[in-house]
């Protein structure tokens, strides 16, 4: 069975009033409810894969059943398949011979109409749409792919384009280990600001360090082995200060001390730091420090291309 | 002697959810459906009013367990149209609300009162003497069989689901609907991502 999402929906609203027709209707028109439920589930896609298997596995005999209730036998099969078939058979069977309705009703010493055609209901059409009801809605749920959620983010929390960058500070000689910070934030979706790839030729420096300061979310200072003295920080730790105070909660400063680096400067003290044995760990502190956060998991396009 | 504990009907009411587990409900504004997720404490809440109409209606007086639940309010996640919860209900709902109540009260209550009736006055009434009138009380009633009981559902898997980061809740909303702008819980003002 190959049905798209607003078939089976549209399956099952036309299944339900169908039924509820049949179910409780006016007495006068049963017969034609019986005949309008009986054509839809000919004529379903969903409901012929339910009735359709059993048909081809069972027989049952409605004949019989309907001799049965004439000597005042009201009988079901106890196998739930072959007593849905059977119940199945019998609705057909009144569209075929409306008499039987009426048959039905002396059988069971009800001889108005509204009487026998609501027993009828009652012990022959609910039980059967009880269990039509609950099979539909385990075919209709197996047949539907599990649903991918939509994320619906309130609007203060989607930052602007230009305030989520990342400021990676660093001395030159530690340049291949923020390279690596560098290239792991931008696999993550991140814009790491390093000075060499965002600095065009002959920009001015202070400018542009500034620029890059007003467009991030926090400034990362790595302290290693090579760190000497805090003087080269002195103007970064300045900015990252101001947009501290500018932004609050939106900005970071995030102080990664390598082992065997001399103390975390005293001017970063005020401010996050964490003690790191190696780049995993550092990176992981990183990204828990971060005022933004990762996105959620994808497919990636090349994957799914075709 | 209080006789409380029989002018009380307990009903049990079964409805389906989706297999997802969220209610579908139509915004009685714009008309769509949408689907909350169900909390069994919001919706005895959503429903009471529903009981009551329905109590108006058929001229008793309906109530669930938590009489003096708050009532939640939803806005139309399409329309923006904010309401109590009880006034987002499908009419396919309402109508099987309808359908129980009759069933399982009222028409016992009716089957009742005419069995009490008819032994009090012997079924046929008359009285004629001169000077007054006579009059005839005829108490006639075949309902002998009740209605079978209304089913839910089954209902669809249908709709997108969405995360409400605002709130931590989920709702579904008609496929392809991008233009979602608020919280249908809290009326954040939202962005679909």
């Amino acid at each position: 069975m190959n049905l798209s999402k607003d078939q089976i929906t549209n399956s099952l609203r036309l299944f339900k009033a169908r039924r509820d027709d049949l179910l409780h209707e006016d007495e006068a028109a049963f017969e034609h409810h019986v005949q309008r439920f009986i054509e839809f589930c000919q004529n379903d896609v969903l409901v012929q894969s339910i009735v359709s298997p059993l048909r081809q596995d069972l027989t049952v005999n409605v004949d019989e059943w309907w001799e049965k209730v004439n000597s005042k036998e009201l009988w079901f099969p106890s196998d739930p398949d072959t007593e849905l078939l059977l119940r199945y058979g019998i609705l057909v069977s009144v569209i075929n011979n409306p008499c039987l309705a009426l048959q039905f009703g002396k059988a069971m010493r009800k001889y108005k109409r509204d009487e026998y055609v609501e027993l009828f209901r009652v012990l022959v059409v609910r039980p059967f749409m009880d269990e039509l009801t609950h099979r539909l809605g385990n075919a209709a749920n197996l047949a539907s792919p599990e649903e991918r959620a939509l994320q619906a983010v309130p609007l203060n929390r989607i930052p602007k384009v230009n305030e989520t960058r990342v400021f990676l500070s660093h001395k030159s000689v530690d340049k291949p280990l923020v390279y690596r910070y560098y290239y792991a934030l931008k696999e993550l979706g991140f814009e790491p600001w390093l000075d060499e790839p965002d600095m065009p030729a002959g920009a001015n420096l202070e400018q542009e360090v500034f620029r890059g300061f007003a467009e991030s979310c926090a400034a990362v200072f790595l302290i290693t082995e090579n760190f000497k003295d805090e003087k080269y920080l002195a103007a970064e730790v300045e900015y990252a200060v101001m947009q501290k105070r500018g932004k609050g909660e939106k900005f970071a400063i995030i102080t990664l001390r390598y082992p065997n680096a001399s103390p975390v400067p005293r001017l970063l003290t005020p401010y996050i730091y964490k003690d790191v044995e190696n780049d995993l760990e550092g990176f992981y502190e990183l990204l828990r420090a971060l005022p933004v956060e990762t996105g959620p998991i994808r497919w990636k396009a090349h994957v799914v291309a075709n | 002697m209080s006789n409380e504990a029989e002018d009380v009907v307990r009903c049990q009411l079964t409805f389906n959810v989706d297999r997802d587990g969220f209610f579908r409900r139509t915004c009685p504004s714009c008309g769509r459906d949408f689907k909350t997720q169900v909390n069994e404490a919001d919706l005895v809440a959503s429903l009471q009013p529903a009981f009551r109409q329905i109590g108006l209606e058929i001229g008793a007086e309906l109530s669930g367990e938590r009489e003096e639940e708050a009532q939640e309010h939803l806005y139309c996640p399409y329309c923006e149209h904010y309401a109590e919860s009880g006034d987002m209900l499908t009419q396919t709902l309402v109508s099987y609300f309808e359908r129980y109540a009759m069933r399982e009260y009222v028409l016992p209550v009716v089957n009742k009162m005419f069995s009490n009736a008819a032994d009090a006055f012997g079924g046929i009434g008359r009285g004629s003497s001169k000077g007054s009138i006579s009059f005839e009380i005829i108490f006639e009633h075949h309902r002998s069989v009740l209605p079978p009981r209304p089913i839910s559902g089954p209902e669809p898997p249908d709709m997108t689901i969405v995360e409400l980061l605002c709130c931590g809740k989920r709702a579904k909303i008609l496929d392809g609907w991008h233009d979602l702008r608020l919280c249908p819980y809290c009326g954040t003002r939202v962005l679909l991502q």
